[in-house]
């Protein structure tokens, strides 16, 4: 269950599932009490291809999630993903009418890809101007708890950014969530793709998932958040257990966002766990003299600094951030998460002061502009 | 304007047979209240005075409350309609709870112990546990809905369940009504959203709040309006009870918690009784 103590899943994305494998085994091997598990984006692949990658990963993870991204209900049966065939709840014409179907037929291709833990599949609340969603995704979640069995159940809830960022939308959100049953809550806050790379930092909904996050827990509903890469570390120290991030999330397959289309080849981007953000691998070189820097000992980085150029090396920047992450949820103290978070980011905030302070030269997409927000999120 | 009919003694013996005894004892709302005495029997009958209202829209819940056996809870004996001056009336029998409500005793000034505070609390809370359970919510929980059995504050038994459903079917809370029609109202309920477990746990409050210092937290000469009490609940909490009466803490700290404007902010009723030490 990834609520039972702080900890990290991977999710893997479009690359090739030996890198994750690759990053499981070493954290199984080398760090056994760090609290791990993978969460698997369900539609993207076919039932075989899940099955397979959870039969080499059981053995090196705390919990399995078979993510049902039931979101993409709201498409054309196409472009549902590429293992929709597989997936009866996938071609469900209309789910809210046909609720226990839908919600059975999402639970059981969860269970036939290995999934240890169930999450309830849900729809996107704010998209329209109604609670249609939101009072859709309480039933479905009623109807899991139902119907899961023996198996631990997470209740998946999505909204958009602006109901996070708004006071009433989302207070009125919380108080249904909380008239519903009494889960763990898979979160996600949805919002457009950033025209840039930094971490998010839209401080109005930043704030608004701290105060919901803070607010389920407070009702016994503990949060678990996928896909949050470093925000789901922020908001461990508001009461989320657990959170996910995958390769993607480390920036190796984003390309420029020059508006030329794409095509444009990714940039050598390296996570500087002092910085909690990016650099670029070039920049490191410079970032390694300031005072507080420290060479990370993890399996794919050994203590070297990441070679720049052609030699760049993406699957072992990319297991560095997973295995980064892992390590800092890890690190949080299970009594005092709070405190946790909120020495890593003023830490970050000194470690940005002196990079700036030793005259490092950082291109402005590197700048940790995010620090400033998410210390005025824990000021609070 | 909802029609209604005038519900009196021989009406109730026409449409349910003779009763020894038939005592008046309200007019609310939606409902008029007997004592009847038949035999050994004593129980109260409640007749719905609204015409036209469906039953199906209470039936549910009543059919669930049958089962409840709780002594916080009002037993329900039975339900049913009858005929009389050419319409269908519905009514409900439950047990007849003797010793008056938590209002008419605030009316005469008297205020519960400290332990009978306690008491009177926890009774509340596990009877709103007990019908939460069931998928049941009250949304009409005042102090002239709350029993005192044998007369003990300590002995509180929720009334007048199902038919407060009626509630939401009708436009009760418009902003700029006279906030007469709705003092018991949670927040929620006065924006017109539909009243949730946690609104019976915020009326829950008010009894307590009223029974132990003699007046309503939020109301006051300025607050005569259903938006004016919005905004005076919503602006902040209300005055701590220990200011002006000798409350134990934890009964306090309990109270003011579930007073709080917004539902997630209220202890959920399995956290209050476990603050209470009654879990």
């Amino acid at each position: 269950m990834p609520t039972v103590a702080h900890g990290f899943f991977i999710q893997p994305g479009q690359e090739s599932w030996t890198n994750v494998s690759d990053v499981l085994a070493d954290l199984a091997g080398v760090e056994p009490e760090w609290r791990i598990g993978a969460a698997l984006l369900l539609p993207r692949r076919k039932l075989a291809f899940w099955q397979n990658a959870v039969d080499e990963w059981s053995g090196a993870t705390d919990f399995i999630l078979a993510d049902p991204e039931s979101t993409r209900m709201d498409r054309a049966y196409s472009e549902r993903g590429l293992g929709r065939a597989d997936y009866r709840y996938l071609a469900e014409s209309d789910p809210v009418a046909n609720p226990e179907r839908f919600v059975r037929n999402a639970l059981q291709a969860q269970q036939h890809a290995g999934a240890t833990t169930l999450v309830s599949p849900w729809l996107r609340h704010g998209v329209t101007q109604t609670e249609h969603e939101l009072s859709a995704t309480i039933a479905f979640a009623t109807l899991a708890e139902a119907m899961a069995g023996d198996f631990d159940l997470l209740m998946g809830v999505e909204a958009t950014e602006g109901v996070f960022g708004s006071d009433e939308a989302r207070n009125a959100m919380v108080n249904e969530l909380i008239e519903g049953p009494e889960l763990p809550v898979y979160l996600r806050m949805h919002f457009s793709a950033p025209a840039g790379y930094g971490q998010y930092r839209q401080q109005k909904a930043l704030e608004g998932l701290r105060d919901v996050v803070r607010a389920l827990d407070a009702n016994d509903r503990p949060v678990v958040m996928p896909q949050a890469g470093m925000l789901g570390l922020l908001m461990s120290g508001f009461g989320a257990r657990s959170f996910g991030a995958g390769m993607a999330a480390s920036l190796q397959r984003n390309t420029p966002p020059s508006g030329g289309g794409s095509g444009a080849p990714p940039l050598p981007w390296y996570f500087v766990p002092q910085l909690l953000g990016f650099v670029l691998a070039e920049e490191l070189h410079d970032i390694a003299d300031v005072e507080g820097f420290e060479v990370c000992d993890c399996p794919y980085c050994d203590g070297a600094l990441p070679a720049t150029g052609a030699a760049f090396d993406r699957m072992a920047a990319g297991k560095h951030f997973l295995w980064t992450c892992a390590r800092l949820a890890a690190g949080l103290d299970e009594k005092d998460a709070f405190g946790s978070v909120k020495r890593l980011i003023d830490g970050a905030v000194d470690f940005a002061d002196a990079v700036a302070e030793d005259g490092v030269p950082l291109d402005p997409r590197s700048a940790p502009a995010h620090l400033t927000v998410w210390q005025d999120v824990m000021s609070d | 304007m909802v029609e209604t009919v005038e519900v009196t003694a021989d009406l109730i013996s026409d449409g349910l047979g003779a009763f020894d005894e038939l005592e008046f004892l309200g007019r609310g709302t939606f409902g008029t209240t007997f004592r009847a005495l038949r035999g050994e029997s004593e129980t109260a009958i409640k007749v719905i005075h609204l015409v036209d209202m469906p039953a199906y829209l209470w039936e549910r819940e009543l059919t669930s409350l049958a089962t409840v056996d709780h002594p916080n809870v009002v037993g329900l004996i039975g339900s049913g309609t009858f005929k009389a001056l050419g319409r269908e009336l519905s009514f409900l029998e439950c047990e007849y709870v003797s010793g008056g409500s938590v209002e008419a005793r605030v009316r005469t000034g008297e205020r519960p112990r400290k332990d009978e505070l306690r008491a009177l609390l926890t009774g509340l809370l596990a009877g709103i546990a007990e019908i939460h359970d069931l998928g049941i919510i009250h949304r009409d929980i005042k102090p002239a809905n709350v029993g005192l059995r044998d007369g003990e504050w300590g002995s509180p038994v929720l009334l007048d369940f199902g038919v407060a459903k009626v509630l939401d079917m009708t436009s009760h809370t418009a902003v700029g009504q006279m906030v007469g029609t709705a003092p018991y109202m949670a927040p929620e309920q006065l924006r017109g959203r539909p009243a949730r477990t946690r609104s019976d746990l915020f009326a829950v409050g008010l009894v307590v709040y009223e029974a132990g210092t003699g007046r309503h937290p939020f109301r006051s000469p300025d607050v005569q309006t259903v938006q004016s009490l919005y905004d005076r609940i919503t602006s902040g909490p209300p005055e701590d009870p220990r200011v002006s009466a000798d409350w134990p803490d934890d009964v306090a700290e309990v109270v003011l918690r579930i007073l709080s404007a917004e539902p997630h902010e209220r202890l959920s009723v399995a956290r209050a009784l476990k603050d209470l030490g009654a879990r």
